[in-house]
Protein backbone atom coordinates (compact mmCIF):
# COMPACT_ATOMS: atom_id res chain seq x y z
CA UNK A 1 0.00 0.00 0.00
CA UNK A 2 3.05 2.61 0.96
CA UNK A 3 4.30 2.40 -2.39
CA UNK A 4 0.88 2.89 -4.04
CA UNK A 5 0.70 6.19 -1.99
CA UNK A 6 4.23 7.11 -2.62
CA UNK A 7 3.77 6.62 -6.30
CA UNK A 8 0.83 9.00 -6.39
CA UNK A 9 3.07 11.56 -4.34
CA UNK A 10 5.39 11.29 -6.82
CA UNK A 11 3.19 11.51 -9.76
CA UNK A 12 1.23 14.53 -7.72
CA UNK A 13 5.08 16.08 -7.09
CA UNK A 14 6.19 15.40 -11.11
CA UNK A 15 2.67 17.17 -12.43
CA UNK A 16 3.71 20.35 -10.29
CA UNK A 17 6.81 20.22 -12.01
CA UNK A 18 5.41 20.04 -15.55
CA UNK A 19 3.13 22.69 -14.59
CA UNK A 20 5.93 25.10 -13.50
CA UNK A 21 7.78 24.21 -17.16
CA UNK A 22 4.49 24.63 -18.85
CA UNK A 23 4.07 28.13 -17.53
CA UNK A 24 8.05 28.97 -17.61
CA UNK A 25 7.96 27.92 -21.61
CA UNK A 26 4.61 29.98 -21.89
CA UNK A 27 6.41 32.76 -20.83
CA UNK A 28 9.25 32.61 -22.78
CA UNK A 29 7.74 31.61 -25.91
CA UNK A 30 4.96 33.66 -25.96
CA UNK A 31 5.26 37.00 -23.90
CA UNK A 32 5.33 37.76 -20.11
CA UNK A 33 2.19 39.98 -20.49
CA UNK A 34 -0.25 38.41 -23.30
CA UNK A 35 -3.04 39.90 -21.73
CA UNK A 36 -1.43 43.24 -22.14
CA UNK A 37 -0.25 42.37 -25.83
CA UNK A 38 -3.68 41.17 -26.54
CA UNK A 39 -5.52 44.99 -25.52
CA UNK A 40 -2.51 46.25 -28.06
CA UNK A 41 -3.80 44.90 -30.71
CA UNK A 42 -7.28 45.45 -30.02
CA UNK A 43 -6.06 49.16 -30.07
CA UNK A 44 -4.14 48.41 -33.54
CA UNK A 45 -7.70 47.46 -34.80
CA UNK A 46 -9.85 50.24 -33.49
CA UNK A 47 -6.90 53.38 -34.18
CA UNK A 48 -6.64 51.90 -37.87
CA UNK A 49 -10.82 51.90 -37.92
CA UNK A 50 -10.66 55.73 -36.00
CA UNK A 51 -8.02 56.72 -38.63
CA UNK A 52 -9.81 55.32 -42.35
CA UNK A 53 -13.31 55.42 -41.17
CA UNK A 54 -15.54 52.15 -42.14
CA UNK A 55 -15.09 51.39 -45.88
CA UNK A 56 -15.27 47.95 -47.13
CA UNK A 57 -11.91 46.65 -46.96
CA UNK A 58 -10.66 48.48 -43.34
CA UNK A 59 -14.25 47.01 -41.98
CA UNK A 60 -13.05 43.79 -42.96
CA UNK A 61 -9.83 44.35 -41.89
CA UNK A 62 -10.45 45.69 -38.19
CA UNK A 63 -13.13 42.51 -37.56
CA UNK A 64 -10.52 40.15 -38.88
CA UNK A 65 -7.80 41.66 -36.24
CA UNK A 66 -10.69 41.05 -33.63
CA UNK A 67 -11.38 37.67 -34.63
CA UNK A 68 -7.61 37.19 -34.50
CA UNK A 69 -7.42 38.51 -31.00
CA UNK A 70 -10.64 36.94 -29.45
CA UNK A 71 -9.26 33.24 -30.91
CA UNK A 72 -6.14 34.29 -29.09
CA UNK A 73 -7.50 34.99 -25.83
CA UNK A 74 -9.16 31.62 -25.60
CA UNK A 75 -6.18 30.07 -26.25
CA UNK A 76 -4.45 32.13 -23.51
CA UNK A 77 -7.10 31.23 -21.54
CA UNK A 78 -6.54 27.37 -21.91
CA UNK A 79 -2.72 28.00 -21.68
CA UNK A 80 -3.20 29.51 -18.12
CA UNK A 81 -5.99 27.06 -17.44
CA UNK A 82 -3.31 24.49 -18.28
CA UNK A 83 -0.38 26.00 -15.80
CA UNK A 84 -2.70 26.44 -12.60
CA UNK A 85 -4.78 23.42 -12.85
CA UNK A 86 -1.55 21.12 -13.30
CA UNK A 87 0.53 22.60 -10.06
CA UNK A 88 -2.79 22.71 -8.29
CA UNK A 89 -4.19 19.22 -8.99
CA UNK A 90 -0.37 17.82 -8.44
CA UNK A 91 -0.54 19.68 -4.76
CA UNK A 92 -3.89 17.71 -4.37
CA UNK A 93 -2.98 14.34 -5.15
CA UNK A 94 0.78 14.63 -3.63
CA UNK A 95 -1.79 15.28 -0.09
CA UNK A 96 -4.21 12.95 -0.65
CA UNK A 97 -1.79 10.23 -2.08
CA UNK A 98 -0.44 10.66 1.77
CA UNK A 99 -3.39 10.69 3.76
CA UNK A 100 -5.47 8.38 1.06
CA UNK A 101 -4.59 5.12 3.42
CA UNK A 102 -6.48 7.08 6.54
CA UNK A 103 -9.67 7.96 4.51
CA UNK A 104 -10.56 5.35 2.91
CA UNK A 105 -9.35 2.77 5.37
CA UNK A 106 -10.42 -0.86 4.70
CA UNK A 107 -12.22 0.41 1.58
CA UNK A 108 -11.98 -2.76 -1.11
CA UNK A 109 -11.50 0.22 -3.95
CA UNK A 110 -8.98 2.18 -2.61
CA UNK A 111 -6.15 0.85 -5.40
CA UNK A 112 -8.62 1.98 -7.97
CA UNK A 113 -9.41 5.25 -6.64
CA UNK A 114 -5.77 5.87 -6.56
CA UNK A 115 -5.51 4.75 -10.00
CA UNK A 116 -8.24 7.13 -11.28
CA UNK A 117 -6.91 9.80 -9.50
CA UNK A 118 -3.62 9.85 -10.85
CA UNK A 119 -4.94 9.40 -14.20
CA UNK A 120 -7.60 11.97 -13.84
CA UNK A 121 -5.50 14.60 -12.34
CA UNK A 122 -2.94 13.97 -15.37
CA UNK A 123 -5.21 14.08 -18.45
CA UNK A 124 -7.08 17.31 -17.39
CA UNK A 125 -4.24 19.63 -17.28
CA UNK A 126 -3.32 18.19 -20.71
CA UNK A 127 -6.75 18.17 -22.40
CA UNK A 128 -6.71 22.22 -21.60
CA UNK A 129 -2.86 22.43 -23.11
CA UNK A 130 -4.25 20.49 -26.21
CA UNK A 131 -6.84 23.13 -26.41
CA UNK A 132 -4.48 26.06 -26.13
CA UNK A 133 -2.43 24.22 -29.15
CA UNK A 134 -5.55 24.61 -31.27
CA UNK A 135 -6.60 20.83 -30.57
CA UNK A 136 -10.41 21.62 -29.03
CA UNK A 137 -12.13 18.59 -29.61
CA UNK A 138 -9.41 16.29 -28.68
CA UNK A 139 -8.98 18.77 -25.44
CA UNK A 140 -12.29 18.93 -24.33
CA UNK A 141 -12.72 15.45 -24.62
CA UNK A 142 -9.37 14.62 -22.30
CA UNK A 143 -10.50 17.68 -19.91
CA UNK A 144 -13.83 15.81 -19.43
CA UNK A 145 -12.78 12.42 -18.89
CA UNK A 146 -10.47 13.73 -16.51
CA UNK A 147 -12.60 16.12 -14.38
CA UNK A 148 -15.09 12.81 -13.93
CA UNK A 149 -12.23 11.04 -13.01
CA UNK A 150 -11.14 13.53 -10.36
CA UNK A 151 -14.77 14.71 -8.98
CA UNK A 152 -15.97 11.00 -9.01
CA UNK A 153 -12.69 9.84 -6.76
CA UNK A 154 -12.72 12.67 -4.57
CA UNK A 155 -16.81 12.29 -3.74
CA UNK A 156 -15.80 8.78 -2.84
CA UNK A 157 -13.15 9.90 -0.48
CA UNK A 158 -15.48 12.35 1.04
CA UNK A 159 -18.28 9.76 1.06
CA UNK A 160 -16.09 7.15 3.31
CA UNK A 161 -14.72 9.71 5.38
CA UNK A 162 -17.57 11.26 6.47
CA UNK A 163 -19.54 8.17 6.99
CA UNK A 164 -16.23 6.64 8.81
CA UNK A 165 -16.50 7.45 12.79
CA UNK A 166 -13.04 8.50 14.34
CA UNK A 167 -12.87 5.75 16.10
CA UNK A 168 -12.49 3.64 13.29
CA UNK A 169 -10.01 5.26 11.39
CA UNK B 1 12.24 5.19 12.35
CA UNK B 2 9.07 7.42 13.06
CA UNK B 3 9.05 9.95 10.06
CA UNK B 4 7.97 12.71 13.27
CA UNK B 5 11.37 11.37 15.23
CA UNK B 6 13.71 12.64 12.50
CA UNK B 7 15.43 15.61 13.63
CA UNK B 8 17.79 16.63 10.85
CA UNK B 9 14.38 17.33 9.19
CA UNK B 10 12.98 19.42 12.18
CA UNK B 11 14.80 22.71 11.40
CA UNK B 12 14.12 22.69 7.41
CA UNK B 13 10.22 22.13 8.82
CA UNK B 14 10.19 24.72 11.19
CA UNK B 15 11.28 27.02 8.04
CA UNK B 16 8.87 26.18 5.43
CA UNK B 17 6.03 26.28 7.72
CA UNK B 18 6.80 29.29 8.80
CA UNK B 19 7.61 30.78 5.55
CA UNK B 20 4.97 29.13 3.62
CA UNK B 21 1.94 29.97 6.11
CA UNK B 22 3.35 33.76 6.28
CA UNK B 23 3.11 33.62 2.19
CA UNK B 24 -0.32 32.62 2.56
CA UNK B 25 -1.19 35.39 4.95
CA UNK B 26 0.86 37.91 2.55
CA UNK B 27 -1.60 35.94 -0.55
CA UNK B 28 -4.37 37.10 1.37
CA UNK B 29 -3.67 40.49 2.51
CA UNK B 30 -2.71 41.28 -1.53
CA UNK B 31 -6.65 39.70 -2.36
CA UNK B 32 -8.37 41.83 0.09
CA UNK B 33 -6.44 44.95 -1.06
CA UNK B 34 -7.90 43.76 -4.57
CA UNK B 35 -10.79 43.46 -3.90
CA UNK B 36 -11.59 46.55 -1.80
CA UNK B 37 -9.63 48.83 -3.80
CA UNK B 38 -8.66 47.40 -7.17
CA UNK B 39 -11.28 45.49 -8.54
CA UNK B 40 -13.87 47.49 -8.75
CA UNK B 41 -11.68 51.08 -9.87
CA UNK B 42 -10.05 49.20 -12.77
CA UNK B 43 -13.04 47.93 -14.06
CA UNK B 44 -15.15 50.92 -13.90
CA UNK B 45 -12.11 52.58 -15.87
CA UNK B 46 -11.90 50.17 -18.35
CA UNK B 47 -15.50 49.79 -18.91
CA UNK B 48 -15.58 54.36 -19.13
CA UNK B 49 -12.37 53.72 -21.50
CA UNK B 50 -14.09 51.31 -24.14
CA UNK B 51 -17.61 53.42 -24.04
CA UNK B 52 -15.08 56.31 -25.10
CA UNK B 53 -13.57 54.79 -27.29
CA UNK B 54 -16.80 53.98 -29.43
CA UNK B 55 -17.93 57.45 -29.80
CA UNK B 56 -14.11 58.21 -30.39
CA UNK B 57 -13.96 55.60 -33.51
CA UNK B 58 -17.54 56.87 -34.74
CA UNK B 59 -16.00 60.68 -35.02
CA UNK B 60 -12.83 59.42 -36.50
CA UNK B 61 -10.89 60.91 -33.30
CA UNK B 62 -7.77 58.39 -33.09
CA UNK B 63 -5.52 60.66 -30.50
CA UNK B 64 -8.65 59.85 -28.24
CA UNK B 65 -9.09 55.94 -29.10
CA UNK B 66 -5.00 55.69 -28.49
CA UNK B 67 -5.57 57.60 -25.07
CA UNK B 68 -8.70 55.60 -23.92
CA UNK B 69 -6.57 52.29 -24.89
CA UNK B 70 -3.46 53.67 -22.85
CA UNK B 71 -6.08 53.62 -20.06
CA UNK B 72 -6.95 50.34 -20.32
CA UNK B 73 -3.13 49.50 -20.57
CA UNK B 74 -2.32 50.50 -17.50
CA UNK B 75 -5.21 49.88 -15.43
CA UNK B 76 -4.79 46.21 -16.98
CA UNK B 77 -1.14 45.99 -15.69
CA UNK B 78 -1.96 47.05 -12.44
CA UNK B 79 -4.83 44.72 -11.99
CA UNK B 80 -2.80 41.98 -13.74
CA UNK B 81 0.26 42.18 -11.18
CA UNK B 82 -1.85 42.60 -8.24
CA UNK B 83 -3.43 39.26 -9.05
CA UNK B 84 -0.62 37.79 -10.35
CA UNK B 85 1.26 38.38 -6.99
CA UNK B 86 -1.66 37.30 -5.30
CA UNK B 87 -2.09 33.93 -7.06
CA UNK B 88 1.70 33.24 -7.19
CA UNK B 89 2.23 34.02 -3.61
CA UNK B 90 -0.54 32.24 -2.84
CA UNK B 91 0.33 28.93 -4.39
CA UNK B 92 4.09 29.61 -3.58
CA UNK B 93 3.01 29.32 0.27
CA UNK B 94 0.98 25.97 -0.50
CA UNK B 95 4.16 24.45 -1.72
CA UNK B 96 6.35 25.71 1.05
CA UNK B 97 4.21 23.59 3.52
CA UNK B 98 3.86 20.93 1.34
CA UNK B 99 7.46 20.24 0.96
CA UNK B 100 7.47 20.68 5.03
CA UNK B 101 4.65 17.91 5.17
CA UNK B 102 7.50 15.92 2.86
CA UNK B 103 10.45 15.90 3.68
CA UNK B 104 10.16 13.43 6.62
CA UNK B 105 10.13 11.21 3.92
CA UNK B 106 12.99 11.82 2.51
CA UNK B 107 16.66 10.27 3.61
CA UNK B 108 18.13 14.14 2.20
CA UNK B 109 20.92 15.26 4.74
CA UNK B 110 20.80 17.90 6.99
CA UNK B 111 22.44 20.54 5.71
CA UNK B 112 20.71 19.69 1.93
CA UNK B 113 17.55 20.13 3.53
CA UNK B 114 18.55 23.48 5.28
CA UNK B 115 19.47 24.67 1.79
CA UNK B 116 16.57 23.54 0.09
CA UNK B 117 14.31 25.31 3.02
CA UNK B 118 16.32 28.62 2.69
CA UNK B 119 16.18 28.28 -1.36
CA UNK B 120 12.27 27.69 -1.35
CA UNK B 121 12.16 30.32 0.74
CA UNK B 122 14.24 33.17 -1.24
CA UNK B 123 12.98 32.08 -4.47
CA UNK B 124 9.27 32.43 -3.55
CA UNK B 125 10.29 36.55 -2.04
CA UNK B 126 12.22 36.77 -5.42
CA UNK B 127 9.18 35.85 -7.66
CA UNK B 128 6.87 38.38 -5.45
CA UNK B 129 9.61 40.87 -5.81
CA UNK B 130 9.92 40.42 -9.19
CA UNK B 131 6.37 40.60 -10.72
CA UNK B 132 4.99 43.91 -8.42
CA UNK B 133 8.82 45.50 -9.40
CA UNK B 134 8.16 44.98 -13.09
CA UNK B 135 4.65 46.85 -12.84
CA UNK B 136 6.09 49.73 -10.36
CA UNK B 137 9.41 50.12 -11.65
CA UNK B 138 10.74 48.61 -14.49
CA UNK B 139 9.71 45.85 -16.93
CA UNK B 140 13.05 43.83 -16.70
CA UNK B 141 12.36 43.22 -13.42
CA UNK B 142 10.33 39.89 -14.09
CA UNK B 143 13.30 37.97 -14.96
CA UNK B 144 13.55 37.80 -10.98
CA UNK B 145 10.00 36.11 -11.19
CA UNK B 146 11.57 33.88 -13.54
CA UNK B 147 14.99 33.49 -11.70
CA UNK B 148 12.39 32.57 -8.24
CA UNK B 149 10.17 30.01 -10.14
CA UNK B 150 13.46 28.22 -11.34
CA UNK B 151 15.09 27.76 -7.84
CA UNK B 152 11.30 26.68 -6.98
CA UNK B 153 11.17 24.39 -9.41
CA UNK B 154 14.81 22.93 -8.31
CA UNK B 155 13.43 23.05 -4.81
CA UNK B 156 10.40 20.50 -5.82
CA UNK B 157 12.77 18.29 -7.97
CA UNK B 158 15.26 17.97 -4.78
CA UNK B 159 12.18 16.56 -2.53
CA UNK B 160 10.99 14.21 -5.43
CA UNK B 161 14.08 12.69 -6.27
CA UNK B 162 14.67 12.59 -1.97
CA UNK B 163 11.14 10.77 -2.32
CA UNK B 164 12.25 8.52 -5.26
CA UNK B 165 16.23 7.32 -3.22
CA UNK B 166 13.94 6.62 -0.06
CA UNK B 167 16.80 5.26 1.97
CA UNK B 168 18.04 4.70 5.34
CA UNK B 169 16.55 6.85 7.38
CA UNK B 170 13.58 7.73 5.42
CA UNK B 171 10.32 7.73 7.52
CA UNK B 172 7.31 5.24 7.48
CA UNK B 173 4.32 6.59 5.47
CA UNK B 174 1.64 5.30 7.61
CA UNK B 175 3.19 5.74 10.98
CA UNK B 176 4.27 9.32 9.75
CA UNK B 177 0.39 10.12 8.88
CA UNK B 178 -1.60 8.32 11.52
CA UNK B 179 1.17 10.09 13.88
CA UNK B 180 0.05 13.23 11.81
CA UNK B 181 -3.65 12.92 12.17
CA UNK B 182 -3.89 11.54 15.70
CA UNK B 183 -5.55 15.00 16.66
CA UNK B 184 -9.36 15.45 16.37
CA UNK B 185 -8.51 18.76 15.16
CA UNK B 186 -6.29 17.49 12.06
CA UNK B 187 -9.21 15.30 11.33
CA UNK B 188 -12.03 17.86 11.64
CA UNK B 189 -9.10 19.96 8.86
CA UNK B 190 -9.22 17.10 6.62
CA UNK B 191 -13.06 16.24 6.19
CA UNK B 192 -13.56 19.85 5.74
CA UNK B 193 -10.76 20.26 3.44
CA UNK B 194 -11.83 17.03 1.54
CA UNK B 195 -15.56 18.11 1.24
CA UNK B 196 -14.77 22.04 0.04
CA UNK B 197 -12.37 20.42 -2.68
CA UNK B 198 -15.56 18.27 -3.78
CA UNK B 199 -17.71 21.30 -3.93
CA UNK B 200 -14.99 23.88 -5.54
CA UNK B 201 -14.55 20.89 -8.37
CA UNK B 202 -18.31 20.55 -8.94
CA UNK B 203 -18.62 24.45 -8.85
CA UNK B 204 -15.81 24.59 -11.76
CA UNK B 205 -17.64 21.86 -13.81
CA UNK B 206 -20.51 23.95 -13.60
CA UNK B 207 -18.31 27.03 -14.98
CA UNK B 208 -16.81 24.53 -17.65
CA UNK B 209 -20.08 23.83 -18.84
CA UNK B 210 -21.05 27.12 -19.13
CA UNK B 211 -17.89 28.29 -21.15
CA UNK B 212 -18.51 25.01 -23.20
CA UNK B 213 -22.12 26.19 -23.73
CA UNK B 214 -21.14 29.35 -25.53
CA UNK B 215 -20.70 31.92 -22.92
CA UNK B 216 -17.15 32.70 -23.75
CA UNK B 217 -17.53 33.46 -27.51
CA UNK B 218 -20.87 34.84 -27.07
CA UNK B 219 -18.91 37.65 -24.62
CA UNK B 220 -15.63 37.84 -26.60
CA UNK B 221 -18.20 38.68 -29.85
CA UNK B 222 -19.33 41.60 -28.19
CA UNK B 223 -16.45 43.46 -29.43
CA UNK B 224 -17.48 42.29 -33.07
CA UNK B 225 -21.18 43.47 -32.38
CA UNK B 226 -19.83 47.05 -31.50
CA UNK B 227 -17.77 47.17 -34.62
CA UNK B 228 -20.82 46.22 -36.50
CA UNK B 229 -22.92 48.84 -34.53
CA UNK B 230 -20.17 51.47 -35.84
CA UNK B 231 -20.22 50.63 -39.42
CA UNK B 232 -24.04 51.35 -39.11
CA UNK B 233 -23.33 54.69 -37.53
CA UNK B 234 -24.84 53.28 -34.27
CA UNK B 235 -23.06 54.84 -31.19
CA UNK B 236 -25.13 54.20 -28.36
CA UNK B 237 -25.47 50.52 -29.49
CA UNK B 238 -22.14 49.99 -30.03
CA UNK B 239 -21.72 51.71 -26.37
CA UNK B 240 -23.86 49.24 -25.19
CA UNK B 241 -22.51 46.01 -26.50
CA UNK B 242 -19.26 46.80 -24.89
CA UNK B 243 -20.48 47.37 -21.79
CA UNK B 244 -22.00 43.91 -22.54
CA UNK B 245 -18.60 42.62 -22.88
CA UNK B 246 -17.28 44.02 -20.17
CA UNK B 247 -20.06 42.91 -17.73
CA UNK B 248 -19.57 39.41 -19.46
CA UNK B 249 -15.76 39.48 -18.68
CA UNK B 250 -16.14 40.09 -14.88
CA UNK B 251 -18.91 38.27 -14.80
CA UNK B 252 -16.78 35.48 -16.12
CA UNK B 253 -13.67 36.26 -13.88
CA UNK B 254 -15.48 36.81 -10.36
CA UNK B 255 -17.28 33.16 -11.37
CA UNK B 256 -13.49 31.77 -11.85
CA UNK B 257 -12.48 33.45 -8.35
CA UNK B 258 -15.46 31.73 -6.61
CA UNK B 259 -14.31 27.94 -8.05
CA UNK B 260 -10.65 28.95 -7.28
CA UNK B 261 -11.09 30.05 -3.75
CA UNK B 262 -12.60 26.64 -2.78
CA UNK B 263 -9.40 24.26 -3.66
CA UNK B 264 -7.13 26.71 -2.45
CA UNK B 265 -8.43 26.93 0.88
CA UNK B 266 -8.72 23.45 1.66
CA UNK B 267 -5.36 22.43 -0.11
CA UNK B 268 -4.42 24.81 2.68
CA UNK B 269 -6.51 23.19 5.53
CA UNK B 270 -5.26 19.75 3.68
CA UNK B 271 -1.86 21.34 4.74
CA UNK B 272 -2.73 22.06 8.52
CA UNK B 273 -3.98 18.90 9.52
CA UNK B 274 -0.67 17.21 8.16
CA UNK B 275 1.39 20.19 10.41
CA UNK B 276 -0.50 20.44 13.31
CA UNK B 277 2.94 19.66 15.22
CA UNK B 278 4.63 22.32 14.18
CA UNK B 279 1.81 24.86 14.55
CA UNK B 280 2.41 25.50 18.60
CA UNK B 281 -1.32 26.19 19.77
CA UNK B 282 -3.37 24.34 22.47
CA UNK B 283 -5.52 21.04 21.49
CA UNK B 284 -9.21 22.97 22.11
CA UNK B 285 -7.69 26.60 21.11
CA UNK B 286 -6.75 24.83 17.66
CA UNK B 287 -10.16 23.15 17.70
CA UNK B 288 -12.47 26.02 17.71
CA UNK B 289 -9.36 27.69 15.37
CA UNK B 290 -10.25 25.10 12.88
CA UNK B 291 -13.88 25.06 13.14
CA UNK B 292 -13.95 29.33 12.71
CA UNK B 293 -11.57 28.40 9.94
CA UNK B 294 -13.31 25.77 7.83
CA UNK B 295 -16.59 27.98 8.44
CA UNK B 296 -14.93 31.21 6.95
CA UNK B 297 -13.41 28.69 4.17
CA UNK B 298 -16.80 27.39 2.89
CA UNK B 299 -18.26 30.97 3.69
CA UNK B 300 -15.28 33.25 1.11
CA UNK B 301 -16.33 31.09 -2.29
CA UNK B 302 -20.39 31.04 -1.34
CA UNK B 303 -19.95 34.85 -1.26
CA UNK B 304 -18.05 35.70 -4.57
CA UNK B 305 -20.65 33.52 -6.27
CA UNK B 306 -23.70 34.73 -4.91
CA UNK B 307 -22.43 38.52 -5.27
CA UNK B 308 -21.97 37.86 -9.47
CA UNK B 309 -24.77 35.87 -9.87
CA UNK B 310 -27.41 37.21 -7.44
CA UNK B 311 -26.91 40.33 -5.26
CA UNK B 312 -23.68 42.57 -5.94
CA UNK B 313 -23.57 43.61 -2.12
CA UNK B 314 -22.84 39.93 -0.87
CA UNK B 315 -19.46 40.92 -2.13
CA UNK B 316 -19.17 43.08 1.04
CA UNK B 317 -19.50 39.38 3.21
CA UNK B 318 -16.81 38.14 0.27
CA UNK B 319 -14.23 40.76 1.51
CA UNK B 320 -14.99 40.69 4.88
CA UNK B 321 -15.15 37.42 5.05
CA UNK B 322 -11.45 37.29 3.45
CA UNK B 323 -10.44 39.60 6.78
CA UNK B 324 -11.15 37.41 9.05
CA UNK B 325 -9.58 34.53 7.15
CA UNK B 326 -6.11 36.67 7.45
CA UNK B 327 -6.65 37.24 10.65
CA UNK B 328 -7.10 33.63 11.57
CA UNK B 329 -4.05 33.24 9.50
CA UNK B 330 -1.99 35.29 11.72
CA UNK B 331 -2.74 33.12 14.41
CA UNK B 332 -1.29 30.29 12.88
CA UNK B 333 1.99 32.03 12.00
CA UNK B 334 2.14 32.58 15.63
CA UNK B 335 1.58 29.02 16.44
CA UNK B 336 4.39 28.59 14.05
CA UNK B 337 6.87 30.96 15.33
CA UNK B 338 6.22 29.81 19.29
CA UNK B 339 6.66 26.21 18.11
CA UNK B 340 9.80 27.39 17.20
CA UNK B 341 11.35 28.08 20.26
CA UNK B 342 9.46 24.97 22.07
CA UNK B 343 11.00 22.49 19.19
CA UNK B 344 14.91 24.81 19.82
CA UNK B 345 14.78 23.56 23.63
CA UNK B 346 13.94 20.33 22.33
CA UNK B 347 16.77 20.10 20.51
CA UNK B 348 18.84 21.42 23.25
CA UNK B 349 18.00 19.21 25.99
CA UNK B 350 18.15 16.16 23.48
CA UNK B 351 21.67 17.27 22.64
Amino acid sequence: MEKIQLRLVITGLLLILLGFLYGMIHTIAVDHAPRLQLREDYKVAFTQAADKGFDNRTSKSTMNNIESVNARTIEYQRAIGAHTHAIYLGLMITILGLVLNFALANSPYKFHIMGALGAGAAIYPLGLALQASGMILAGEVMALLGSVAVIGCIGLIVLKLLTNNDAEQ
Amino acid sequence: MSADNRPSTVAAERILVLSGVTYVFLAMVLGVLFAFVVSHVANSGMKEAWTGIMAAVAIGDSTTVREQFAVIADLSAMRGRIMNSHSHIGASGLLALLLAALLPLTSLSRNTLRLLAWSVVSAVILQFAGVLCAYYFDFQAIYLADLGATILFAGVAIVLCGLLRRGEGAGDLTTYVQSRLNSPASRLLLKAGVTLLLLGMLLGSYLAWLIVSGEETQSLSAVAQSVEHLMEKDVSAAQSAIANFKFTQAKSGINAAAHSHGPVLALFMLLLALLRHRINLGERFFRLFSIAFATLSFALPLWIFLAINFWFNFRFFANYTGVLLACLTLVVIYGAARSKAENNDAAGEEA
